[in-house]
């Protein structure tokens, strides 16, 4: 292997990740999702979800055009809301706007077919 | 004159006789023996007297004419007559030349006179009486119109060039002056063929039409039959009771038409009679045919049979000059280089239209025990031929031709009725519109090989094939056949050979990059020559070898094996080039049966760059430097290899630099007819200074450059090899803490796309890399500012990655999610492999670039 040692790494972080929510008061609520999640965002993002929850929504949705990066932190957090939906008596956690790079991570887990993907 | 004392119950006025007697006593005996008709009328319309002549044209003694009105004696006349005298009456103009036509007596010919009408007066002026001069001019008349007629015919065969025209033409000149209609036919091979048909009636002409184009019966019809055997015209005034029945269809016609009378003269051409015209008069001008009609018909018959005499000739010599054309055309397809289908696709369209209508090539199969019908020309071009294989039994007509080894002739209602036996044949000649068909055996060296079947229909034209010359073309096309077809399975043969001993999968090596295209030629006489090879030695060397063995054929290709295998053995004990071309010469001069070839060898050390040569009489290799330029390894030429003994061979250094391409040939690629080599060079050159970069696309488009123009006649064989100078690898430190996740990932990132790597390829690494790291990062979280490694590399194109960490490895099955993150790296690498222990985690990925995947895709 070629190289002088091991190099730091860049010193800014890139992970940010960021919501907003759409229909709030609705019976299907939007989670909008921006930036990437992993290990560091994924907790935002479940809180924001089981805010959603707690607001009483039976089906809740959730807007992935601008997220271009998901981990399996990130699938994990998908999963556990889509349980606690469910224990609560509602339907559905609809996926939207799934791009192609987090796509193949939901196939290659089997995810694609426990989730309505809409796109 | 005779007594005119004899008055008539009314006198006439008395000057008028006296007049009469005086002035014509004196010209008595002129008007007695003159053939001029003479009558004198009063002026209502009684005859005076007439002399003999008139007495005879009118048909009535002169005695009982006196006295009485020419419209009691012949009102037929008096019609015509009296109009032209009252006309002179009431406006005092003479009439001169008036034409009159009459019946004959027995109603069979029609009369020409010509009438003058003029006063007679006394002396004092006054008009006493009416004259007349009759005239026959009948015989002129005929004359006159046979001369027109005549004239026609000239005009008609001088101006029209179509045969059929002429003919069409020459029917049509008589009517409706002379017949009212014409039928003009050949006799060939003893049946009457109508040539041209024409009545002056439209609607009895398309009647006409009904009757058969071919007459075999001919003979049962009285008139032709007579014309042709006696080789006189033949007069019939009353055709369907003189002689013997008409065959039912020609009696019913002539019923129809209410024909009256016939002449139907032969036609001699060249001395025979060659065929009939027939005039004929129906119903529909009334009048019946004379033995006078007899020299107009025999005049216009002599001008019909020059114009057919004419056109024979023609057709003869078109005839000649076509079978002429036919062996040229014949033999131009023998030496044409074409596949068997081609071969036999173009021998069919060399029959058609001049000798047939359709044509269709048989060979044989499966020891000539089954037939197929490998290629069908038609007038309108190449059709496709029937599917279906044929039994080779006796009775085809085919197989009698092959067997007897001489072209058989079935006529139509042969094949007619035989076909009808076997249904599954029914649909494919039109067998009632068929004329002939020449069935040509192929024989190839005396065994049989197929046939040829020649197809005409009944309304065209053309020439017939004679036996010998069908004999002749059938030896001749069926050795060329039988050529190809051998000649398709020795090149299949050689190909697949060929193929099986070049190697068919190259050294695949970190740094370089090699591809390889064989592409046999299509001069089948020199498939199996060219070879290639690349041999990696111990220390990561690599041996590359091109050459062009000479000869052809299965033996070339067994050759280029062993020179193969003698390369393989020979780098075991050396790896110098010139050294190793000198094994090659040895080695093959020790078999006797062995051929020369030429070789090109390089020795090649990726790491350094720098290559060696060595060259036996093969063309130069080219370098495509990184920027786009082409140079030409200048080497000495050298001796062929197993031509001579003891050769040494020199060497010669050069180097690759990173991105530069190395490119070996055969003279396939290069040489081309009537050009110098140079020239094929250059062009070489310019099309691999536009596509320097990758070695695939690199030979693919040389490949272009010579197989669109008519294929390349040679084989060619083509070897490239690129070295690219390996990317850094990557190597990073990092904090154990989620945030340090998204760095960690751009950073994969850049240095995947300095590897080669992008798109979904980079996306899925990275996704792969990015859930190592976090189980690292999840490993240190019972220590603070702990840190992670991620290491990677390229080899052989195989991306390799390798995520460490110190802390304490959990199980899966502890957090639910890492199961998942198991899950996704395994899916998404090729090779996962995962070493925990107390002191730390290593977790290696592997993954081949899409690079080369793409590349043993391309080179299946």
């Amino acid at each position: 292997m070629a190289g002088t040692g091991p190099r730091e790494s860049s010193e800014e972080p890139y992970a940010a990740a960021s919501f907003d929510v759409a229909d709030v008061n609705t019976n299907e609520p939007c989670l909008f999702v921006h930036g990437e999640i992993d290990v560091s965002t994924s907790p935002a993002m479940r809180e924001q979800l089981q805010r959603l929850i707690d607001g009483g929504a039976q089906r809740l949705a959730i807007d992935f055009r601008d997220m271009s990066f998901i981990d399996s932190s990130g699938l994990g957090v998908l999963v556990g809301i889509l349980r606690r939906l469910r224990e609560r008596g509602g339907s559905d956690l609809v996926v939207r706007e799934l791009q192609e790079a987090p796509r193949r991570v939901f196939e290659i887990t089997g995810l694609d077919r426990l989730f309505t993907i809409e796109n | 004159m005779t007594d005119v004392s004899q008055a008539p119950s009314d006198p006439f006025d008395q000057r008028l006789v006296s007049e009469f007697e005086e002035g014509l006593l004196q010209a008595e005996a002129l008007l007695d023996a003159a053939p001029i008709g003479f009558t004198v009328y009063d002026l209502e319309h009684r005859i005076v007297d007439v002399n003999p002549m008139t007495a005879e044209m009118n048909g009535v003694p002169r005695e009982e004419q006196r006295g009485r009105r020419l419209a009691e004696l012949r009102p037929d006349l008096a019609a015509q007559v009296d109009p032209l005298i009252d006309t002179w009456l009431r406006e005092g103009v003479p009439v001169t030349n008036a034409p009159l036509r009459v019946a004959s007596p027995d109603g069979n010919e029609e009369w020409h006179w010509l009438t003058s009408v003029f006063p007679i007066k006394i002396s004092s002026g006054e008009i006493i009486g009416v004259g007349a001069t009759r005239v026959d001019v009948t015989a002129q008349m005929e004359t006159e119109l046979a001369l027109r007629l005549i004239v026609r015919a000239t005009d008609v065969v001088n101006t029209a060039e179509d045969p059929g025209v002429v003919m069409d033409g020459l029917a049509r000149i008589a009517i409706p002056e002379f017949a009212d209609g014409c039928a003009i036919a050949l006799l060939e091979d003893d049946v009457l063929r109508r040539v041209a048909l024409a009545h002056a009636d439209p609607e009895t002409e398309t009647l006409l039409y009904r009757l058969p184009a071919d007459l075999a019966t001919w003979r049962q019809i009285e008139p032709v039959a007579g014309a042709v055997q006696s080789g006189q015209p033949q007069l019939t005034p009353r055709p369907a009771r003189d002689g013997r029945p008409l065959p039912r269809s020609a009696a019913q016609v002539a019923s129809d038409l209410q024909v009256v009378s016939t002449i139907t003269a032969p036609l001699l051409i060249d001395g025979v009679v060659g065929g009939t015209v027939t005039y004929l008069r129906t119903q529909h001008s009334g009048r019946r045919f004379s033995t006078r009609d007899l020299v107009l018909v025999s005049e216009l018959t002599a001008r019909i049979a020059a114009a057919l005499a004419g056109q024979r000739l023609r057709a003869q010599a078109e005839r000649a000059s076509a079978r002429v054309e036919l062996l040229a055309r014949v033999g131009e397809l023998i030496a044409t280089e074409l596949d068997v289908h081609e071969r036999a696709q173009a021998f069919a369209r060399a029959f058609v239209p001049d000798f047939a209508d359709r044509c269709a090539v048989v060979l044989y199969e499966e020891n000539a025990t089954v037939a197929r019908v490998i290629a069908v020309a038609t007038r309108e071009g190449i059709v496709d031929p029937p599917v279906a294989l044929y039994d080779v039994t006796g009775d085809l007509p085919m197989h009698q031709a092959v067997k007897q080894r001489w072209p058989q002739r079935w006529t139509a209602d042969k094949l007619q009725e035989f076909f009808k036996s076997l249904p599954e044949n029914k649909d494919y000649v039109d067998w009632m519109n068929l004329r002939s068909v020449i069935l040509v055996p192929l024989l190839a060296r005396n065994e049989p090989l197929g046939g040829i079947a020649l197809v005409s229909y009944a309304d065209s034209n053309t020439h017939a094939l004679d036996d010998a010359l069908a004999l002749e073309i059938g030896r001749r096309v069926g050795a060329s056949l039988e050529h190809a077809v051998r000649f398709e399975t020795e090149r299949a043969t050689a190909e697949v050979l060929q193929r099986s001993l070049l190697p068919t999968s190259l050294p695949s090596r970190f740094g370089l990059h090699i591809a390889a295209r064989y592409v046999p030629g299509s001069d089948h006489a020199r498939v199996g020559g060219d070879w290639y090879d690349a041999v990696e030695l111990s220390d990561g060397r690599i041996v590359i070898a091109i050459g062009d063995v000479v000869g052809h054929g299965p033996p070339a290709a067994a050759a280029m094996a062993r020179l193969r295998a003698g390369l393989h053995v020979a780098v075991l004990d050396s790896d110098r080039p010139g050294e190793l071309l000198g094994r090659l010469n040895r080695y093959l001069l020790t078999d006797s049966d062995a051929t020369m070839a030429t070789a090109l060898l390089a020795v090649h050390d990726p790491s350094s760059g720098r290559l060696v040569f060595a060259n036996a009489g093969h063309p130069p290799p080219i370098v495509v430097r990184a920027g786009g330029k082409v140079e030409i390894i200048e080497l000495p030429a050298g001796i062929p290899i197993g031509a001579v003994d003891s050769v040494s061979y020199g060497e010669v250094d050069a180097d690759l630099g990173d991105g530069d391409l190395l490119v070996l040939y055969t003279d396939g690629l290069v040489e081309r007819r009537g050009e110098s080599l140079d020239v094929g060079l250059e062009r070489l050159c310019t099309a691999a200074a536009a596509e320097a970069g990758d070695p695939d696309v690199l030979l693919d488009s040389l490949l272009e450059l010579v197989l669109p123009d008519t294929g390349a006649a040679d084989d060619i064989a083509l070897l490239a090899i690129k070295r690219v100078i390996p990317a850094p690898g990557l190597a990073l430190a990092l904090d154990a803490t989620p945030e340090t996740l998204a760095s960690l990932r751009q950073d994969l990132r850049d240095w995947l796309t300095n590897i080669g790597a992008h798109g979904r390829e980079a996306d899925e690494m990275i996704v792969a890399v990015n859930e190592a790291a976090a189980n690292a990062i999840e490993h240190a979280y019972e220590r603070v500012g702990e840190r992670f490694w991620v290491e990677g590399y390229v080899s052989n194109d195989e991306a390799v990655i390798q995520v460490r960490d110190a802390g304490r490895w959990r199980p899966p099955q502890e957090v639910e999610d890492r199961g998942r993150g198991f899950d996704l790296m395994r899916g998404l690498v090729d090779a996962l492999d995962v070493r925990a222990t107390n002191d730390g985690t290593e977790v290696t990925l592997r993954r081949r670039l899409q690079r080369a995947r793409e590349r043993d895709l391309a080179s299946i």
